[in-house]
């Protein structure tokens, strides 16, 4: 039974095919579900925000100016003032993860960034996207990026290769920490809840008083999950814009 | 008691997740299964289409209704500067004003007392050339009211003397030598 409620918790994470038969004729999975939604859920934000365009903004369209003025400062402080034309993707990105860290949350939903494959697919676009930035403003000047100003010379050919890897792993960390931030949660969720089943059945009534102790630190888990899929979605979007940053003032 | 089954009970679910990695695989690093791939690719075509949307529709239209409120707000501070500009002046204007008027009143006022003045010294000298007129009136009149006295002293003296030395000496003297006499005591 322990087995079994163990394997649970990795289960949440299986990918399935939604809208039926048409979705598993072109492999459209519960994961492709909850982007469509997120990708929805901005989309109707934004649409409610700007029915009214009142200058004195209400609920949504606060929220919605709100989010606008975040990303806004934090590309024009990151990147600077070239960070303008990097604005519309970095705020897709960052509303994207957010929307998607956030549905993960609901019960039955599915955390679409808990996949690596996703998460990685993000990250390699941002990765090749900044160094495609960096080639279009600097041309072959970009691989002086590797070499850090005010370095001596004889440190060079230690340096050089630190910084081409530092640069390469860049992708790896960037979706690997979202990944396993968003995964880890999940899995604890579902361990714990699984711990209060088995206490519950297990120990009889005893186990119901026991169950308080995972159902207290689930509820604390719940507060902590909300704040790491802000934070994820936050570090995601700056570091896309230090690499645009780093790609366009090259230190 | 109670606290010994917990515990290795918890200890025995912590490990679970590691057992469960290291035994069945992750569903996310299932590369076997395309649905791993295909989500990517479906994500690629829903990221597309949002990022259009929020580039091309979302964020323009939403900049546009924070740089209206931006340039309302800054309009309505400008009018309100130029209101209290417009406000100091009129006070300036006002407090000038007031100077001005303080300083005509005051001017009026001490032309009114020079005026009056004036008006008074010169009632004043013609008063005293009034009562200087008439003291000299006066005078001439006591003057001539003196000298006709003393015109009519004379006559008086020559007869009272005529008629005293008449009864003294029995005898008339005569009027020159009287008038003569009587012109030496009077003069």
């Amino acid at each position: 039974m322990a087995q079994e409620s163990a394997i649970n918790a990795l289960g949440q994470f299986q990918l399935t095919t939604g809208f039926g038969p048409v979705g598993r004729l072109v492999e459209f999975t519960n994961s492709n579900e909850m982007m469509l939604l997120a990708a929805a859920i901005i989309t109707v934000l934004f649409a409610i925000a700007l029915r009214h365009r009142a200058m004195v903004p209400g609920r949504m369209q606060g929220l919605a100016e709100m989010s606008y003025e975040f990303v806004h400062q934090m590309v024009d402080d990151t990147i600077g003032h070239e960070g303008r034309r990097f604005f519309p993707f970095v705020f897709t990105l960052f509303a994207f993860i957010l929307v998607g860290n956030l549905l993960g949350l609901f019960p039955y939903f599915f955390a679409f960034t808990s996949h690596i494959a996703v998460t990685g697919a993000l990250a390699v676009f941002v990765f090749l996207l900044s160094t495609a930035v960096g080639f279009w403003y600097h041309g072959l000047g970009f691989f002086k990026f590797f070499s850090p100003p005010g370095v001596p010379g004889w440190l060079l050919p230690l340096l050089i290769p630190i910084e081409i890897v530092s640069f390469l792993s860049r992708p790896i960390s960037l979706s690997v920490r979202l990944f396993a931030n968003i995964t880890a949660g999940h899995v604890m969720w579902e361990v714990f809840a699984g711990f209060m089943i088995m206490l519950v059945t297990g120990l009889g009534a005893v186990g119901v008083v026991a169950a308080i102790i995972p159902l207290g630190l689930n509820v604390a888990l719940t507060a902590l999950e909300f704040l790491v899929a802000f934070l994820q979605a936050y570090v995601f979007a700056v570091l896309t814009c230090l690499y645009l940053h780093d790609a366009i003032h090259l230190h | 008691m109670r606290r010994a089954p917990i515990l290795s009970l918890s200890i025995a679910l912590g490990m679970m997740p590691a057992l469960a990695m290291a035994g069945s695989k992750l569903p996310q690093m299932d590369f076997a299964d395309p649905l791993t791939g295909a989500q990517v690719v479906w994500m690629a075509i829903i990221m597309i289409v949002l990022y259009f949307l929020m580039s091309r529709w979302a964020l323009p239209q939403i900049s546009g209704v924070i740089e209206k409120r931006v340039s309302h707000i800054a309009d309505d501070l400008e009018t309100a500067r130029q209101a209290k500009a417009k406000a100091e002046h009129a006070v300036t204007e006002l407090n000038l004003a007031i100077r001005n008027a303080r300083e005509n009143s005051q001017s009026a006022i001490a032309d009114a007392v020079n005026a009056a003045k004036e008006r008074a010294r010169a009632q004043s000298a013609e008063l005293n050339a009034k009562l200087d007129a008439q003291i000299g009136q006066a005078e001439s009149d006591i003057k001539a009211a003196k000298s006709q006295a003393v015109a009519a002293l004379g006559p008086v003296a020559r007869d009272v003397t005529s008629s005293l030395l008449l009864r003294l000496t029995g005898e008339a003297v005569a009027a020159e030598r009287i008038d003569r006499t009587l012109a030496t005591v009077l003069a």
